[in-house]
């Protein structure tokens, strides 16, 4: 059995939306009905509210052309230093046809190599939104709920996505689950909603609108708002996390 | 995608590119440097962390946001400043307290002096938390990011951000005790 002092210990990476999958029910079960810890919960949430109030510090004037004129005047010295020291080069290619022949090969490999690189982003991108999952404790994972033909970005989406109470969208581009993950129930079928019976005062479904090909996407709160999420923001696993964008 | 260009474009020694990625980067990473290296190494840390970049843009992968990249570079020289020796794994080890003695005095309800406490509190924690915990805060970065930053794993990072709202808190509450 844990104790009081036990969960305390586990609080701030709950608050952090890191904590182990395997606790976070647990935790917060524990919460819900222990008031001492509530307290703790929602102390170390407000005290974290106080970076909020902190200012960007303001870049002093003139700092972009300092770092320029600083660059320049390190490559002079560079410069300066290997001059005489420099080397004629030949022209490489007298030969027309090997300029052709090798101009070819190149096209030909920067186009495998492009279409490698695709295949492997789309693939990262499912892995992190896999890995999203995992970090909110998908194992708590239920039937799916709901099927949308909508796109995320069209505002009929949005609109029903309003209207689906405490259903929480889980990524559309995820795929399955990784293996490891415990008590997955196989693969999430795409732009499927699925309820996700997990405890604690909010919680965040869907992910990384980065891992959509750039576009917005809408998260559902389970207290019934949806936020928007731009590229380059970070969603699924800042359940609690008071620096949530879009709090 | 654009910004990537920008990188090929400095790769092959265009000053043009460069001035676009400064221009377009100099302020967050000033902010960064800022609150977590303080206000007096913020300069000399986006010198370093753009000389770096310049000197270092044939090791950038293309596959990474540029910003993540200058970070990184950004968070190397403020650990260098900073006597950091990069070992985050075993900084992340550190074991975790739990919160001490709640005080609901503990945050000031004027806005000005909460970001002056803010910046204190952060200022106290050792270099990785306070690196995580100002990326978290103001970078928006999830775990994934976070570890591309500080080139370490995401259990990592994880641990590190735990332990960073540990300590804030712990710390904001010591103050008010004060
Ligand atoms: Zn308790
Ligand atoms: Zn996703």
């Amino acid at each position: 059995m844990r104790t009081c002092e036990d969960f305390e210990k586990l609080l701030p990476a709950y608050v952090a939306g890191v904590a182990d999958p395997a606790d976070v029910a647990e935790i917060g079960e524990h919460i819900g009905d222990c008031q001492p810890c509530m307290e703790d919960f929602q102390r170390i949430v407000r005290d974290l509210g106080v970076l909020k109030s902190w200012r960007e510090p303001v870049a002093p004037d003139g700092l972009a052309s300092r770092v320029l004129e600083r660059l320049a005047d390190a490559e002079e010295r560079r410069k300066s230093e290997v001059r005489g020291a420099e080397i004629a080069v030949d022209e490489p290619f007298q030969n027309t046809f090997t300029v052709v022949v090798l101009s070819l090969i190149a096209v030909v490999m920067f186009a495998t190599l492009v279409t490698a690189q695709t295949a492997a982003r789309r693939e990262e991108a499912r892995r992190a939104c896999a890995e999203n999952l995992r970090q909110i404790g998908v194992v708590a994972v239920a039937e799916p709920v709901k099927r949308f033909a909508a796109p995320l970005e069209t505002s009929a989406f949005r609109e029903e996505l309003l209207r689906a109470h405490r259903e929480l969208l889980v990524c559309p581009v995820a795929g399955s689950l990784p293996p490891a993950v415990e008590g997955a129930r196989g693969p999430l079928a795409p732009w499927t909603s699925y309820r996700l019976n997990l405890p604690g005062p909010t919680w965040l479904a869907c992910d990384r609108a980065e891992n959509h090909g750039g576009t917005d996407a809408n998260l559902l709160m389970n207290d019934g708002t949806v936020i928007t999420v731009t590229p380059a923001q970070a969603g699924l696993w800042q359940l609690l996390d008071p620096y949530s964008p879009g709090r | 995608m654009h910004e990537t260009r920008i990188v090929e474009g400095i790769r092959s020694g265009s000053r043009a590119e460069f001035s676009t990625l400064v221009e377009r980067h100099a302020r967050e990473l000033y902010a960064f440097a800022a609150r977590v290296a303080g206000p007096e190494e913020a300069e000399p840390v986006v010198h370093e962390a753009f000389a770096q970049a310049w000197n270092s843009a044939s090791t950038f992968q293309t596959d990474r946001p540029v910003r993540i990249w200058l970070l990184g570079l950004a968070v190397k020289a403020a650990a260098a400043r900073a006597g950091f020796d990069g070992r985050w794994e075993a900084a992340a080890r550190a074991e975790l307290r739990a919160p001490g003695q709640a005080r609901p005095e503990a945050v000031p309800s004027d806005a000005a002096a909460a970001g002056r406490l803010a910046a204190l509190v952060t200022a106290e924690l050792p270099f990785p938390q306070r690196v995580v915990l100002v990326l978290r805060a103001f970078s928006g970065f999830g775990i994934p990011e976070m570890a591309a930053v500080v080139n370490a794993s995401g259990d990592t990072v994880a641990a590190l951000l735990a332990a960073a709202y540990l300590s804030f808190v712990n710390r904001l509450e010591m103050r008010a005790a004060v």
